[in-house]
This record gives C-alpha cells, sequence and structure tokens, in this order.
C-alpha cells in the first residue's frame, strides 16, 4: 500500500547494498548517464557556492541603495540590483548558502523523524503500525497549506519555521518509503534467522534493516532536496517564508515577481539559480532512482 | 476481497475523522481572532463584538464547536460563511466543478505529454534522445510554479495576445492554469511510463514478438503499451488526486475560482465554516482516490489482498 | 475647393476650442462597460450587514444612495434627502426627495426610509455608525424625524457613508436574506450578475432619479496575486485597476498609454505606544525620543516611493484642519531625550508590524528599525501576517510599538473612538487618559464645525505631543491605473470612486 506517486518505484524493492557498492554504482551511474552527471555538477557548484560564496559577495547584500532601485547589470552591480537597490549578485552569493540550509533542515527533520516512524512500523508492525498509518494519512491528506499557516502563524513567521512546516509535511513520503523497505526485509530469512540466534532488535535494526532502507531514503532525500527548494519558495509567495532582508532566493523571486516587465531581471537572476539548483537535485535523484531499480538494469 | 473492501473504506472514513478534528483543532490554535478580522478599522462597540461572538458560537466550547460541525456535516449543513453569508455547501459546490475541470485539463495534458515523452525514452534509453527526454521533463518540475504561470501569462497574454490571462470562461482561459499544474504530473507520468515500458521491453514475449519480424511500431502500440498501462493508470490515478488538491498556487496566479483559492481566503480571514468544508473536502478527494487506486490495484493483482 | 474643405475644418476646431471642449469630447459618447480589476471582491453589498472590506463601500455606493452624501471635497450635499435640519440637539429633520423609486418599482418616501432606520439600529455590524438612533417618526409622505439617544454630530457623515443606504421596503420584506448579493437600491447601478470569485457586472439603473450614467456597465474582477492584477492589464484585458503595485507606478506613469490617478485618502499610518508597558507607557521622554528619530520625509519619499503624504498630525488634515502636532525629526534631541529618560547607552523595544496591509507598511517598519538604530534604540522587529497581527494588536504584555492604520470611512473625525477611548473595543494602546475620553465626548455632542475643530485639534495635541503616545507617519494615498481609453473617472478620498461622468473613448 506504498504508493506516493512519485516515489513509490523503487520502494518495493529494496536493494541489498554495502556501502563499498553503492559507491561503486554511484560511479557507474554517472559515467553511463549523462543526466546524472550534469545534475552532480550542479550539485557539486551550488555546495561550493554554499560554502565560499559569501567571500565573493562583492556588497553587503542587505544594504540598501534607495536611490539606485532596480537598476539593470552594470559595471558596479554585475547582476543588477533588486527593489531596494541591493546588489543582486551578493544576494544570489550569499542567498545560497540559506536556500541549501533550508532544503537540507527541512529534508533532515523528514528524514530523521519520517524514516525511523517507517522503519518503527514496518519492523514492529501491529497496533504502532495501524495508528501510524492513520497518522499518516491525515497528514497526507491535509491540506499542507493550511499546516504551514498554523506552524508559521504560532511561530511567527520566518525562515526557520517555514522550513519546520515544509519538513513536516514532507514526513509521510519518507514514512512510506521506509516503512515499505523495512517490511521487505522483515520478511528476509536472515533477519529471522539473527533473531533466532538470540541478536537484539536494536542489533538487526542497526546491521540488517537500516543499510537496506537507507537506500530508497537517500533518493527520495535527494528528490526532496528539490521538492523543498520549491516549496519554500512556494511559501515565500504566499507570504509565509523567510522575512526581508534575509536573501533567500524564494523570498527573492516571490518579491521580484512585480517586477516582470519594467526590471525583469529582479525575479529571473533569483529564478535562474533556483532552477538551477531544483534541476541538479532532479536529474541526481532521478538517476539514482533508476540505479537502484532492479528493472532498470 | 469484502472483508478488504471493508477494511479500506473504513480506514478511509477514520482517517477523514481525524482530518476533521485535527482542523477544528488546528483552527483554534491558529492565531488570529475572525470577530475582531470582520469588526477592525471600524467603531464598533464592545457590545457589538460580544453579539457577533456569540452569534458565530465562538463562545462556546471547543468540543461543543466540534460536535455541533459535525452534526451539521451529517445532515448534510455546513453551514454559512462568515464572510459572505453563502451556504458553504453552495460555495462548494461553485468551485467544486471549476477545480475538477482544471484538474481534468491538466491530467490529460500531463498525460499525452508525459507517455509521449516516457515511451520516446524508453524506445532508446541512455542515448542522447532520452537524456533530452528526461532532462526537459525535469527542468518543468524546477521552475517555481508561481513563476513559471507568472512567465506563461506574461509570454502569452502580454506579448502574445494568444490567451486570457487569468479567470474562468471559454476553454481558451483553461489553457495557461492547465499548462502550469501539468509540469508537476508529466514528470511523474513520464517517468513511469518509462520504467514501465522497459521492463515490459525486455520481457520475453516483447522480444519474441521483434524476432518473429514485427515491425518496431507494432510492438509498441500492440504489445509494449498493454501491458504497461496498468502501472501508468495508477499513477494516473493518484495524479488526479494531487491535482485536484494542489492547486492553490495555480488558482492564485490565475485567479481561477477554485477550491485552492476559496480555501486560502477562507484561511486569511479565519472563516472557518468554510475553512473547515474545504480541508475535509480535500481529504475526502485525497482519501477516496487513494481507496479507491488500492481497490482497483487489489482487483488486478489478488496477491495483495492477503498481504 | 480643398482650400474650402481645410478652412472648415479649422473653423470647426477653433470653434471646439472656443468653447473650452477638448476635440476628444466630441466623440465623448454613452455606453460600453469599464473592466475594473480589484483585489478582493465584495463580501456583503448589504450596507447595513457590511463586513470588512473597501470594494464592499464602492459597490455599495454605486448601488444605493443615503439621504445625504458627502462629495469629493468631502462636503455633504443632498441625494435622497433634498434638506435637513436640526430641530433639536437630538433630533433631525429630512426632506425628502420627491418622484424616486428603487430599482424595483417601490416608491422612494418617509415610511420607506423609517423602515430602513429601523433595520440599521438592528444591525450588529453598523452599530458604531448607528448605535445613537433612538428612532424615526413619519411626519408625512416626505417628511422624517431622526431622534438619537444623546447629541450626536457624526450621525450625518455616517448616514452619509455607504453603511446609510436605503434599500427598497419591498425587498426588506421579501428578500431580507439575499440582501448581501442583490442588494435593491436607488443609486445609478443595479447588480447584474455575480459569480462568486470570477465577475461582478453592474448595470446602469434605467429607474435612476439623477442624471443617468453614461456608461452601460462596470465589471469587477478580482485579483488574488497583484502581478497578475497588473499583467492583465498590460494585456489589455482591464481598463481600470485598483492600486496597483506601488514601485511600478512610476513605471506606468511613464507609459503613453496609460495614466494614474491619485487621491488622498481618510486613512492614516501611523506607530502607537503601549501604554500599559512599563517601559514606553510611564516614560513621556523616552516616547518623545522615538518621535523625534522618525524621519517621516525619507520615508514617505524613499519608501512609501512618493504615493502618501507625510503626516504631521494623528487626524488626517482632509478630515479636519489642524496645525501640525508631531515632534520634528531630530536626531540631536532624540538622543538628547533619551539620556534624560535613563537610556543613555541605549535601549531595546519589540516593534511589531503587519504585512500587506497598507501601503509599503512592511518596508516602512524595517526603515524605522533603521531609523532609531540611528540614536540608539534598537528594535526587535516582528512581521505578521494581518490575522495574527490583528489578535496580537489588543495584547499588552512584552510589546512596546507597533505600526498600524485607521480608516475615517464618513471623513468624520470620531472614527477612532474605539481605538482610543477607555476600554475601547480596538484599543491596542491600552490608553486610559480621562483628557481623552472627555474630548472625544465634547466632539460627537458637540454640533457646531468650528467648535468641533478646536476640540479635534486639542485631542491631536494631546495624543501627539503632550502624551506622545502615537507618531504619525502618513495619509494615505489612492491611487489607480487607467488606460487612455477611460475618460472623466475620479477618485473619492473616502476609498470610493466616481463614475457618474465616466466614459470610455475608442
Amino acid at each position: 500500500m506504498q504508493r506516493t506517486g512519485r516515489l513509490d518505484v523503487f520502494a518495493d524493492e529494496p536493494r541489498r547494498a554495502g556501502a563499498a557498492r553503492r559507491r561503486g554504482l554511484l560511479w557507474v551511474i554517472l559515467t553511463r548517464d549523462r543526466a546524472a552527471a550534469v545534475g552532480a555538477v550542479l550539485i557539486a557548484g551550488l555546495l561550493a557556492l554554499a560554502v565560499v560564496g559569501p567571500w565573493f559577495a562583492p556588497y553587503d547584500p542587505t544594504r540598501q541603495d534607495l536611490q539606485a532601485r532596480r537598476a539593470t547589470a552594470s559595471r558596479e552591480h554585475l547582476l543588477g540590483t533588486d527593489e531596494f537597490g541591493r546588489d543582486l549578485l551578493s544576494r544570489v552569493l550569499v542567498g545560497a548558502r540559506y536556500t541549501l540550509a533550508a532544503s537540507v533542515v527541512a529534508v533532515g527533520i523528514g528524514t530523521a523523524a519520517g524514516a525511523s516512524l517507517g522503519l518503527a512500523m514496518g519492523y514492529f508492525g501491529g497496533r504502532l503500525d495501524r495508528m501510524a498509518t492513520r497518522f499518516v494519512d491525515m497528514l497526507l491528506a491535509f491540506p499542507y497549506l493550511l499546516l504551514a499557516i498554523v506552524v508559521v502563524g504560532v511561530l511567527g513567521p520566518s525562515l526557520q519555521n517555514a522550513v519546520l512546516a515544509v519538513g513536516i509535511t514532507s514526513l509521510p513520503i519518507y514514512v512510506r518509503v521506509a516503512r515499505a523497505a523495512t517490511l521487505v526485509v522483515r520478511q528476509q530469512e536472515f533477519v529471522a534467522a539473527a533473531l533466532a540466534i538470540g541478536g537484539s532488535h536494536g542489533h538487526t535494526i542497526r546491521r540488517l534493516v537500516l543499510p537496506n532502507v537507507l537506500g530508497p531514503v537517500v533518493v527520495t532525500a535527494t528528490v526532496g532536496m528539490a521538492h523543498a527548494v520549491h516549496a519554500t519558495a512556494g511559501l515565500s509567495f504566499l507570504g509565509l517564508g523567510a522575512q526581508p532582508p534575509v536573501p533567500e532566493w524564494g523570498a527573492m523571486l516571490s518579491s521580484g515577481r512585480n517586477y516582470l516587465l519594467d526590471a525583469p531581471h529582479v525575479a529571473t537572476v533569483p529564478g535562474i539559480a533556483i532552477v538551477v539548483a531544483m534541476l541538479g537535485f532532479n536529474l541526481l535523484g532521478d538517476a539514482l532512482r533508476d540505479a537502484l531499480d532492479p528493472r532498470m538494469r | 476481497m469484502a472483508r478488504f473492501v471493508l477494511e479500506r473504506l473504513s480506514g478511509a472514513i477514520l482517517t477523514l475523522v481525524m482530518v476533521s478534528i485535527a482542523v477544528v483543532v488546528l483552527l483554534a490554535i491558529a492565531p488570529g481572532d475572525p470577530v475582531l478580522l470582520m469588526l477592525m478599522g471600524r467603531d464598533a462597540t464592545p457590545d457589538a463584538i460580544a453579539r457577533l461572538r456569540h452569534e458565530l458560537g465562538l463562545d462556546r466550547p471547543l468540543h461543543v464547536q466540534y460536535l455541533s460541525f459535525v452534526g451539521g456535516l451529517l445532515r448534510g449543513d455546513l453551514g454559512q460563511s462568515w464572510q459572505n453569508g453563502d451556504p458553504v455547501t453552495l460555495e462548494l459546490a461553485r468551485v467544486y466543478p471549476a477545480t475538477l475541470r482544471l484538474s481534468l485539463w491538466a491530467l490529460g495534458l500531463s498525460t499525452l505529454v508525459g507517455v509521449g515523452l516516457g515511451i520516446i525514452a524508453a524506445l532508446r534509453p541512455y542515448t542522447l534522445t532520452d537524456t533530452v527526454a528526461r532532462a526537459t521533463v525535469l527542468l518543468g518540475v524546477s521552475v517555481p510554479i508561481f513563476w513559471l504561470a507568472l512567465m506563461l501569462i506574461l509570454v502569452f497574454s502580454v506579448r502574445l495576445h494568444w490567451l486570457p490571462s487569468s479567470g474562468r470562461g471559454t476553454w481558451q482561459h483553461l489553457v495557461l492554469p492547465a499548462t502550469a499544474l501539468a509540469t508537476y504530473s508529466v514528470a511523474i507520468i513520464a517517468r513511469m511510463t518509462r520504467a514501465s515500458f522497459l521492463e515490459v521491453l525486455h520481457q520475453d514475449y516483447v522480444r519474441t514478438a521483434r524476432a518473429k519480424g514485427l515491425a518496431g511500431r507494432t510492438v509498441v502500440l500492440r504489445h509494449a503499451l498493454q501491458n504497461a498501462l496498468i502501472p501508468i493508470v495508477t499513477v494516473l490515478g493518484l495524479q488526479l488526486g494531487y491535482l485536484l488538491g494542489g492547486a492553490v498556487v495555480t488558482e492564485t496566479v490565475f485567479a481561477y475560482p477554485g477550491l485552492g483559492w476559496l480555501m486560502l481566503n477562507a484561511i486569511a480571514s479565519r472563516d472557518y465554516p468554510v475553512v473547515r468544508a474545504v480541508v475535509l473536502a480535500m481529504a475526502a478527494i485525497f482519501v477516496l482516490v487513494n481507496a479507491g487506486v488500492d481497490l482497483l490495484y487489489a482487483y488486478l493483482d489478488p496477491r495483495i489482498r492477503y498481504a | 475647393m480643398r482650400r474650402w474643405i481645410v478652412g472648415l475644418v479649422a473653423a470647426a476646431v477653433m470653434a471646439a476650442l472656443a468653447l473650452g471642449v477638448p476635440p476628444a469630447a466630441m466623440s465623448q459618447r454613452p455606453g460600453g462597460t469599464l473592466r475594473m480589476g480589484t483585489g478582493v471582491e465584495p463580501l456583503s453589498l448589504d450596507p447595513h450587514h457590511y463586513r470588512a472590506g473597501g470594494i464592499d463601500l464602492v459597490v455599495i455606493s454605486l448601488v444605493t444612495d443615503g439621504l445625504v452624501w458627502i462629495d469629493r471635497s468631502l462636503k455633504l450635499v443632498p441625494r435622497l434627502a433634498e434638506s435637513w435640519e436640526w430641530v433639536d440637539t437630538k433630533t433631525l429633520r429630512f426632506k425628502l426627495r420627491k418622484g424616486v423609486v428603487f430599482s424595483d418599482g417601490t416608491p422612494w418616501n418617509a415610511e420607506a426610509a423609517r423602515l430602513n432606520f429601523e433595520r440599521m439600529m438592528k444591525a450588529a455590524e453598523v452599530q458604531g455608525f448607528f448605535g445613537q438612533l433612538a428612532g424615526a417618526d413619519v411626519v408625512d409622505d416626505a417628511t422624517i424625524l431622526l431622534r438619537l439617544k444623546n447629541p450626536y454630530a457624526p450621525i450625518l457623515r455616517n448616514l452619509a457613508a455607504p453603511v446609510g443606504g436605503m434599500l427598497s421596503p419591498k425587498a426588506i420584506r421579501e428578500q431580507d436574506r439575499t440582501m448581501a448579493r442583490r442588494p435593491v437600491g436607488t443609486g445609478p447601478f443595479v447588480v447584474e450578475e455575480w459569480l462568486p470569485r470570477e465577475r461582478l457586472v453592474l448595470a446602469r439603473n434605467p429607474r435612476h432619479w439623477g442624471t443617468p450614467p453614461k456608461l452601460d456597465r462596470i465589471q469587477f474582477r478580482p485579483f488574488p496575486e497583484e502581478s497578475t492584477r497588473l499583467l492583465a492589464f498590460h494585456a489589455g484585458e482591464l481598463d481600470v485597476i485598483q492600486n496597483p503595485v506601488p514601485s511600478t507606478v512610476k513605471a506606468l506613469e511613464r507609459d503613453q498609454r496609460y495614466q494614474v490617478l491619485r487621491v488622498t485618502q481618510t486613512r492614516n499610518l501611523w506607530m502607537g505606544f503601549k501604554m500599559q508597558d512599563p517601559l514606553v507607557g510611564r516614560n513621556l521622554k523616552l516616547r518623545q525620543a522615538v518621535a523625534h528619530a522618525i524621519n517621516r520625509t525619507a520615508l514617505v519619499r524613499l519608501v512609501a516611493e512618493g504615493l502618501a503624504i507625510e503626516a504631521r498630525s494623528f487626524f488626517p488634515t482632509i478630515v479636519i484642519p489642524l496645525p501640525p502636532s508631531a515632534y520634528p525629526y531630530d536626531t540631536s534631541a532624540a538622543k538628547r531625550l533619551l539620556a534624560e529618560a535613563g537610556f543613555a547607552q541605549g535601549v531595546r523595544l519589540q516593534l511589531r508590524a503587519p504585512q500587506a496591509r497598507y501601503l509599503k507598511d512592511r518596508e516602512i517598519a524595517e526603515a524605522i528599525q533603521e531609523q532609531l538604530k540611528v540614536v540608539g534604540i534598537q528594535t526587535d522587529l516582528k512581521i505578521m501576517e494581518w490575522g495574527a497581527f490583528s489578535q496580537d494588536l489588543l495584547k499588552h504584555e512584552g510589546q512596546q510599538l507597533w505600526i498600524q492604520g485607521w480608516g475615517f470611512l464618513t471623513g468624520d473625525p470620531d472614527a477612532p473612538r474605539g481605538l482610543l477611548y477607555s476600554g475601547g473595543p480596538f484599543n491596542s494602546f491600552g490608553l486610559r487618559n480621562p483628557r481623552v475620553d472627555s474630548l472625544f465626548d465634547r466632539g460627537t455632542t458637540t454640533l457646531d464645525e468650528d467648535q468641533r475643530k478646536t476640540i479635534y485639534a486639542e485631542l491631536d495635541r494631546v495624543l501627539v505631543r503632550e502624551e506622545a503616545v502615537v507618531v504619525p507617519i502618513y495619509f494615505q494615498v489612492g491611487f489607480f491605473a487607467i488606460t487612455r481609453k477611460v475618460r472623466d473617472l475620479y477618485l473619492h478620498p473616502l476609498e470610493l470612486i466616481d463614475v457618474s461622468t465616466t466614459w470610455l473613448s475608442q
């Protein structure tokens, strides 16, 4: 019963892949699949930007210059300025960190809470499984927007709280993926054998179940990164995201949307940054998923 | 089979009950006072505020509010919108067909494009054709939907004057919002199609058919498509659920009078009866489509029933 | 021959110019639909059950008439009443216009007026406007006496506002519940079609008593997303858009195809002090220091893009003419007062502001944060969605400063009573000042306009200067973008539009 639309392809076919083999697999994918290679390069670029980007920012990304609002590209401002006269290049460079951190945290919440819950559900089954399934179904059926408004409303609008909301709403996907993978492993003879020779549950989970669940979860998380970037931008669009003057790309894109006609660069610059980041995660995640799916080999 | 159906349906109903409780509780937790929002800015007297609060039933304890909501629900009475006084059932009747229409258009569009691109990619896996087809699809999902939507308006309405920018009316009004909404589903349908096709193309009977000397096109259309269809149909069912519920941003940008816009508006003004009804309606679509897909699956694949 | 024609044309043009008629006016003709893009759609078109929402009032004012009307210069002029006089301080006599019928054919008379007064007295939503009504007596078919509980000067303006619109007695009897969707009034237009969230169409009322409007129809379309509204305008799907994104106004003004209309409105924006707070509530010098630190010229010119008027008093000067009362921008005075208040080494305050509620509210708050920092006042700025903000307003713990606006919807200075009167329902200040209360009371019970001006000038001085509970920032300006096709459309300071002479050129 584990079908969430985009993730089910591999969910019912977990891999027994050791760490070493997985590294080899990744290499195979990257060399065989050009799309994956492009994705990996984009992600590497994004990571590099997040680490060193701020050092190269020519201006303080929050410094306003109201006289030079919405200026187009020039020698002083290579990518132009935004509606407060802030340097767009600096904002994009510094913003990489916020955008990446936001998606990492959102996905982290999803994987940490979601995957462990899913694992527990699949492993122990029984009443816990049934009750948690109801809860997850409810979360899935609940409009994420209302949830986001409540989270942001109670805690106040900020990037952190938007990220929390995105993380919570992504829980069900990870629960389902982890649960499905666990269920299959649980039925394998080697798990029963491990328990029969006196292995503890903790040990069994750590050594036998987790390695098999990790693969699908990592793939889900890769695509989930793209989803988190998108969802955070969506919350900014609805006024529930990052607060000014934080140069988060989604917030920048959303405040630039009013100048599409007279100063399109205000939206285009962060927009392209977002597309590139999301495309990277999507390409890589897609290829990883193929690689883990036995039917694709 | 009957037991499976029963279990699946009771599970769906239980989920909806939990959603209904959650929405009432969350609305109570969420900051914002509906009465203040209605009267703010005017020279209202404290007495008028208390009167309005009482009229809306906001002075009652939460469980009483919940029970009266459920009671009304069972009688088919969802109350009236606090904003415009219209019966909530009427509001739902207005937006439901609109959203359904938009979703079906988006689903049709994404099926056409998704299945097409999926087949193209599957026929020549790991070639340039495959890479380009997949990259195109992924580029589509990588553009934030509100930006894509605004760019579509900018190009096709403002610059080219081919299509209306927003609103509802003719089929032309549906083209842009359906396109924006479809991009996400295109990617999922395309990859599902590609996956099932690749699998089917590797099956013995397809190889046999090819060996028999049947033309490539015949093999694809007659044999492969038929067998690859079942998982694709499943994904389509789930995508309809997603599209119906996921149109908030699309409807907002295109000023399209559907469920998503209604909900956004109702949340902003803390119009509890409408929020409750819309959330429950969205959840119901989702849960029912899911249950339907599961039942269909169980019907097609008997192993699931006994799992 | 040719010369003869040229001469004739020249003569015609000369004649047109001499008559003061612009050439375009020669093609001035009735007909056509004015397509207007708004932010939201009306919630209720029932004047007496009016919900919050500016567009509601715009439509109500086109569909119904009140006894009196406030013209664009905020003067009271006759409408459904031809004249009125105070019989005593608690009684008004209205002489009604004759020969008027509602759009359903029901005649307008004193009995219809009495029925409407009763309806106003019962409706919870308009008690702030009509809570002082005690009853109405029909004298004859065209004369009615309106009795008040207390002397109450704002009553005429309240009756003139859209909430004082008169509805058909027949409609009240037969379709009271649908009045919010299909109000039946005497106005120049009637509701022809309303598809919620799609369009609201008003058609010319053939039974209207006054000069018929030139437009056949007005179509309102709501856009939840303002950039779409702007794009739809550029795509030629709309003739008018309400409050386009402020930062696009300059580009719209430069564009030959468009024109931007502006009007100063009766709404203000200010920063308030929580008077229950031990830090700012008991420290006048600290409040004065904050007031001196605000550079409203910069806020209006650079942040609000010049789309507002600097406020030097709390009460909008178009509502009531007042001498300036605000503390001038003076950072050294601010620093000195801060030191005298005992915060020489600085102080940290909480500042809250709503978002997307008032013109550039969030940006104003950000800029104020910067301005306060300069004189040594650190602020924790919290930007909130309106629903949450409005509820937070009435809390008083741990809060010091916030930014808010107030509309004077009837153009009467009594409007902020609920905001400032002790125990008032919207008293976000937590203010309990007997002097303020007594000035508000005197302001409403005094009927003489000149005396009222003195009273409100004193009230303004107490609030802004002596007690420094509020720092005025700006008076709002309304602005609409129209295409060149639209002629003679006017904006009304009470956030309404005047389409009585509007026409569309080709």
